[in-house]
Order: C-alpha cells, then structure tokens, then sequence
C-alpha cells in the first residue's frame, strides 16, 4: 500500500533509474501492484545480521563496546566470547565447500563453551550471595526462585539486546535465537571475569542485572499456590502462635462488586492486612502481605544501594522496613 | 495534529540507565557524503576538521565515513535499543553538523513522540496507597447484636 | 456587655437616687442574679458550625509531646530503620514528588552533561513509611540530599500550534521544538541530625 501511495519516489528510492518524460505514467500504477503482489508472495525479506550490511568494521566495534561499558577487556577473550559453535561449524564447512586444504583452512578460532559455563557460575555464585546478603529472612526456595529469574533467557536476553551484543555475536543462525543470546552474554561475563577481576565483574552484574528486579514483586516472580501454609510454616519456626483471619472492613457484600479486608492477627497483634473480592482470596492476600513484611521484600524497602565503592558490610545492605 | 492524532508514548528509559552507570546510547555513526558535490560541502568540512575530536571524545561510538557519489549527504545514527535515525545534512555548515552530532550522542533511540506525563515512578506509593478504609475509625468494624459485640477491635 | 451597660446605669442612679426608687431596678441589678445565667440555644442545622469543634492541646502538654516525637524520629533516623524515601523537590519551576530510581522529564537545557551527577538542593518535604519532615519552606542542605543523573539531552516532538478560519482564506501554523533533558533520580539521604 505505501509503495503505491508514494508513487514515483517509490520506485526511485528502489533504484529503478527512468529518465525524464513530461506527461503522465501510465505504465507506473501496474507495474507498483506487480511490486506489491511479488512482496506479498515472498513475504518480508530474511533476516541480515548487521556484520554483514555495509560499514561494520568488527575491531572497532568491539573497542567500541568495551570502552561504551567503562570496562577493560582484553581483545582477545572478547572476540573468542562471541564467537558460537555453530559459526565455527559453518565457516569449515564453507572454506571446505571453497576448495581449501585443510591446514590453510584451520580456523585458529575457540568456541565461547568454557567462557560461557565460568560466566554462568559466577553470575548464579554472586546472585545468590548478594541476595541471601540483602535479604536475609527469604526462605531458599525463593532466593532460588529470584535468581532464576534473574538468570532466565528472557531477562538476560533482553538486557543483551539492549547492549548491542546482538550485533557482535558471530554464529550462523539469523535471526539469533534466545539460547544462543543468553550463552554469548555469559560468555561475555566470562570474559570480563578474565580481563579484569571479579569485583569488576561483580559491579557491571550489580549495574545491569539488579535493575532488572526494580518495580517486580516477590510473588511474580516465586509462584507460590498456597501462602497460608508458607505463612504458617514460617511463623512456627519463629515462635510466634499461629494467626487468626478476621474481618476488618467489608463494603458492597450483596453487589457485583464486594471488598473485603481480612486482617490476620498473631496472639492479638495485627500482622498483616490485604484485600479482597471475596473472603478467602482477601485471607490469601494478608498471608502473601505477610510473607512479604516477613522476608523484607515489601514495597517499601530500603532500595538497592547502587554505589560503585559499596564495602561488603552486611548491616548496610541488610535494613529494612519490619 | 492534535495528542489524539499522532502516536504517543510514556517516559522510559533503555535498560534502566541512570541507575547502575550511564552508558551512552548511541553505538554507530555513519557520515554518507560525496567528494565533490556542493551540498556535501559542509560534511566535507566537518570531516577535515572535527570529526577525529569527537570520535576520541566519545569512544563508545563507531564513526563510519563513507564518500560515495549521492545528492543528499545523510546522518546515520543507530542506538542501542536498535532504532536508527537518519539525518539530513545538506548545506549544513560544519559546526550546523557537529551541534546536531552531538545532540545524536547526547539522544537515546526511544521514539520522538508525545511524552504522556514528564514523570515515571516504579513506587508510587510508600505510606501505603490510599483505599476507601484509610484513615477510617475502626469502630466501624464492630456489629452488635441486642448489646454483645462479635468482632474484636483492631488496634 | 450586660456589665457595661450597668455600671452606665449606676452612675445615673447615684445621681439620680431618689427618682430611680419609683421605677423598677434593672434586671442585672436585682439581687436574685448574681451571676449570669447561660443562655439556652436550642439545637437546630444552624445552631453550631458544621465543623467538629477543636480543643487546642494544653501548649505545655504539646511541647513536651513534640521533643518526644522528635527524639523518636531522629532515634528511626540515626538506627537507619527507615525503609524507602520520598522526597518533594523544587526543580525547574515545578515541584517533583520524587523516589530512588525514578525518571523526570525537564523542558528545557541544565548546564550538565549526560552523565553527570547532580544535587538537587531546594528539597521541601522528607517522608517515609512512618515520618514525615516538613520544611519551612525548605529543608536544610545538611539534612537531605538528593541525587540525580542527567541521562539523556533531547528535543520535544514537534508541537503544531495552527491556526485555520474556514471560508476566510486564513491559516497559520507555528512548528515548536524545544529542548528536554531527563533526570534519574538516584539517592535520597538523609543525615541524623534534627533539631
């Protein structure tokens, strides 16, 4: 449709060169719906990395993204971090299909396999460490479930894409898939682990990881199906008596649209109050508000510490609201 | 066009930027420029002059010079988040073109469209949000029937 | 008033004493009242105002229970047993409820580079989840800070201001661009000393 509604420009930006003829075209219009037919039959087409569109010089772009990081890679381990399995199966397989001999065609080339495996390692180590730091009181089933998320393809792959280590990864499929995505970028780590050390290391997971987590709850990330037994659970390993649900307001309780709100009490005291359309979902959301002031994780929490020189002290990192 | 009319987003940021560490959101430059043609001039200018400063300023960006016989010389950004904008610079004066660079670096690749509201908050509420029972007495939980009371008051 | 009125009445009688015997002694002077009766107002939707009536606090009473809330809020303070805070900031011409980690819009050029750290100074109003510090007008710089980044130096989208008469040939349109840079607001802190 758009080819058609800019005409001649069209056909000029396509690079179709018609010179100069005063009067009206009539050969345009069918030759603009032949175009159209065409592109709806083959659909769009595929997919070109951008190493291989003009201007793309690999060295420099590298530099680049190193120094866009305020990191000190070392070249050589980076390039080898993007380099996949699948682009060194392929380049053989093309130098093969070209003629060469064997030793001229030896690609001196590793995979990012080791890279990628020592970078998932240190990533999961200091998540679980620096969150089992910040919040002391989550069971292990959710810090597991945190550093899931934080570890998981989409997270990872949406950080790497926003990092541009789309553009550098070397591998033969296009467009990349999130496996492949995910392991470069921990591959990357791996390398950055290598060239500068783990605090550094340590610090570019805390500018870019962490982020990931603002504005997210506990419970959409840990899917828990029943926090009342969690809640009780927990309590009893406190000490503290078991709650008791009542009601402490209620509106609208014969219209299409009741609210309920149940407040749980632990030897007379109010722990925790949540909301509800009906009764035992109002129950269900004190417990999940109680878990939440429980484990430290409640909306109003002392935010992350994002500061470059933050010492490993763990009552800085350890307050929150109770 | 009116707000309706035209496309409009919310303010955002790529990645959470200011948060951990700044990172400049501009990636690839490329300056398209012909060698000889008149409207390029400026271009030509820039490029003899200022574009090897800007390059060590801003080693984060790649700058791509390419001379190729064209009418319009052309600025091409592309940014992290994968937009790419292109800009004209025909009989644009050199420091025209180095101004305009450096808003390119200085810009992130989110749309230029209408900002909804000139604020975004992931914690809107910290003293708890307001609902209709905030600040209500809890007297009004109690319900009695002939004088005994059956639910307990809240603290 | 009725007191007033009286000792007029008196002077008159001295003067006058042996006329004011014929006539009947005014009602505040008879012996029976010596202290005023109060005046029955029934109860009616004017009667009273509609607001509740407020009994200020015994101002001793008060000043005690202020140096009380005030120890216990420097004590949540210097513990650091505040969770998240808020602060309401002057910037710009406009005022700004803002957190950690939140992005603000400005219309128009702060003299910083993308990236650069800056302190907002005019901070009105510091709460958290169970205080709030109010400033008159403004808190003092040693008591709050707050930090932000310039992350991005933009311009607007370009604003059409038109004009259009039907039927009268007339028209003008007016293109606005201006600049905008955005803020994210990355510390709020606050130093354990209140007065």
């Amino acid at each position: 449709m758009s080819l058609l509604l800019l005409g001649l420009r069209s056909v000029a930006a396509a690079g179709l060169r018609c010179p100069p003829v005063r009067g009206k075209k009539r050969w345009l219009w069918p030759y603009l719906r032949y175009l159209e037919k065409k592109a709806a039959l083959e659909g769009p087409p595929p997919p070109v990395p951008r190493s291989q569109k003009p201007n793309f010089d690999y060295h420099a772009e590298i530099v680049a993204f190193s120094k866009r990081l305020n990191e000190t890679f070392s070249v050589q381990l980076l390039k080898t971090a993007f380099v996949n399995q699948s682009y060194l199966v392929e380049e053989e397989s093309r130098r093969r299909a070209l003629g060469l001999d064997h030793e001229t065609a030896a690609l001196n080339l590793e995979d990012n396999q080791k890279l990628a495996e020592e970078g998932s390692d240190f990533t999961q180590s200091y998540l679980t460490r620096t969150l089992q730091q910040a919040f002391p009181n989550l069971p292990e089933a959710g810090l597991k479930a945190l550093v899931d998320y934080l570890t998981s393809q989409q997270v990872i792959c949406h950080v790497a894409q926003n990092l541009s280590v789309e553009d550098l990864t070397l591998s033969a499929e296009c467009p990349l898939s999130p496996d492949t995505l995910q392991k470069t970028f921990l591959a990357v780590i791996g390398a950055l682990l290598e060239s500068s050390g783990p605090e550094k290391t340590e610090h570019f997971l805390q500018d870019f990881l962490i982020p990931q987590m603002i504005g997210k709850d506990l419970f959409d990330v840990w899917f828990v199906t029943d926090p009342m037994s969690l809640l009780v659970e927990q309590l009893s390993q406190r000490n503290i008596p078991l709650p008791e649900p009542r009601i402490t307001r209620q509106s609208g309780a014969t219209t299409v649209l009741p609210v309920y709100f149940v407040g749980l009490y632990c030897d007379k005291k109010l722990i925790a109050e949540g909301p509800g359309e009906t009764v035992i979902a109002a129950e269900e959301e004190a417990a999940r508000v109680a878990l939440r002031k429980m484990f430290g994780f409640a909306e109003n929490r002392r935010p992350w510490d994002y500061s470059p020189y933050r010492q490993d002290n763990s009552d800085k990192k350890a307050i929150h609201t109770s | 066009m009116t707000a309706r009319g035209t496309p409009s987003r919310f303010l955002q940021s790529v990645l959470h930027n200011g948060v951990g560490r700044y990172v400049c959101q501009l990636k690839r430059l490329t300056l398209v420029f012909s060698k000889d043609a008149q409207p390029s001039r400026g271009a030509r200018e820039y490029i003899e002059e200022k574009v090897v400063d800007f390059a060590k300023q801003n080693p984060g960006i790649v700058v791509y010079i390419s001379p190729k016989p064209c009418r319009v010389p052309k600025l091409v950004g592309e940014y992290l988040n994968g937009s790419v904008r292109e800009e004209d610079i025909n009989s644009k004066t050199a420091e025209e073109i180095a101004q305009l660079i450096q808003k390119m670096a200085n810009q992130s690749g989110l749309d230029i469209i209408r900002i909804r509201k000139p604020y975004h908050t992931d914690n809107p509420s910290i003293q708890g949000q307001w609902h209709l029972f905030t600040n209500k007495p809890t007297s009004l939980n109690l319900q009695s029937f002939g004088g005994a009371s059956q639910h307990t008051d809240s603290p | 008033m009725a007191v007033s009125c009286c000792g007029r009445l008196l002077r008159s009688v001295r003067g006058a004493a042996a006329v004011s015997l014929l006539r009947p002694l005014p009602r505040c002077l008879s012996s029976q009242s010596s202290s005023l009766q109060p005046s029955y107002v029934p109860k009616t939707s004017l009667s009273e105002p509609p607001w509740p009536e407020i009994k200020l606090p015994d101002p001793i009473v008060e000043t005690e229970e202020h140096k009380e809330l005030v120890q216990k809020v420097n004590s949540l303070i210097a513990a650091g047993q505040h969770g998240r805070l808020f602060a309401v900031v002057h910037f710009a011409s406009k005022q700004w409820k803002v957190t950690n980690e939140d992005l603000v819009l400005i219309n128009g050029i702060v003299d910083a580079e993308c990236g650069d750290r800056i302190r907002l100074e005019k901070v009105l109003l510091l709460g958290s989840d169970n205080f709030t510090l109010v400033g008159r007008p403004l808190l003092g710089k040693d008591l709050v800070r707050v930090e932000a980044t310039v992350i991005e130096k933009t311009e607007s989208y370009p604003k059409i201001n038109m004009k259009f008469w039907r039927r009268h040939r007339y028209q003008k349109k007016k293109i606005t661009i201006f600049p905008q840079t955005i803020l994210r607001i990355n510390t709020i802190e606050i130093a354990p000393a209140l007065s």
